[in-house]
């Protein structure tokens, strides 16, 4: 008995290292995993705190900026922006290069009218 | 744009992927507005859409026409918007390259569950575009 148990704790003893290894393994590779997404909204107000109540959960990176002051060098180390604004026809709307390329998520009107201003078929109709 | 997607979520990772997007349907009258619209006389008095948001306006947000959506080789209609000015079919939810627009209005406290994870899914199916600009204006 002694000798088996002997022979038995070497390999859970390695079992156990590996299962730790492995789960460390799998955090850093699902914290890679999470985007860093870039909120670009109206600071300080009521929509940008809810829409950081729910973000925050979901995307540990989350950072926030001003839609007023945007500008796509802000966004380099993003991985998703979210351009958004607690009104609609008078909101800012920043002006992007024909060549930004970061992956965006444009919301509501104001989404829709810098989607237009960039000729995108998912512009304002 | 009202309230709530169109029709039958599509076969998409969007609606999967991480979160599982179980879409409540409702039947809501068709909007006179589509009626103007070639095949709109055709519709049924009720079409079947499913709750994204909840704010208690029938108006806000924002639909994109769905004409040339279709045979652009870098667009996507991921949701028709249910709306009462203009189409049946019009883009609720749809991407461009590396633009995905969200057409709702609401912020997310106001987003039903399925809207919630269709909003979280999206930002996650859009990275994929990053560095991936539209191919045609």
């Amino acid at each position: 008995m002694r000798t088996v148990f002997r022979l038995g704790a070497v390999p859970f003893a390695v079992l156990l290292l590996v299962l730790s290894s492995a789960g460390c393994a799998h955090t850093k590779i699902a914290a890679k995993a999470d985007p860093r997404v870039l909120y670009v909204g109206n600071p300080g107000s009521a929509r940008e705190k809810d829409y950081i109540a729910f973000l925050s959960p979901h995307f540990p990176q989350l950072k926030t900026a001003d839609l007023a002051k945007f500008d796509p060098a802000l966004a380099k180390d993003s991985d998703v922006v979210i351009l958004d604004y607690d009104a609609e026809f008078n909101a800012p709307r920043p002006k992007l290069p024909p060549d930004y390329s970061r992956a965006t998520i444009t919301v509501g009107v104001v989404g829709a009218l810098i989607s237009s201003d960039l000729g995108l078929k998912t512009g304002y109709m | 744009m009202g309230e709530a997607a169109q029709g039958e979520p599509i076969q998409h990772e969007v609606f999967s992927t991480p979160f599982k997007v179980e879409a409540q349907f409702e039947m809501w009258p068709t909007p006179n507005s589509y009626r103007r619209y070639p095949g709109g006389k055709d519709l049924p008095a009720q079409l079947r859409v499913w709750r994204v948001q909840n704010t208690g306006q029938q108006m806000g947000g924002v639909v994109s026409s769905p004409d040339g959506m279709n045979n652009s080789p870098d667009t996507e209609i991921l949701a028709p918007g249910y709306n009462v000015g203009q189409q049946s079919g019009a883009v609720g939810v749809g991407r461009h390259g590396n633009f995905l627009q969200w057409g709702f209005s609401a912020p997310p406290s106001k987003m039903t569950d399925a809207g919630q994870k269709l909003f979280l899914n999206c930002i996650h199916y859009i990275r994929k575009f990053d560095g991936k600009p539209p191919q045609t204006r």
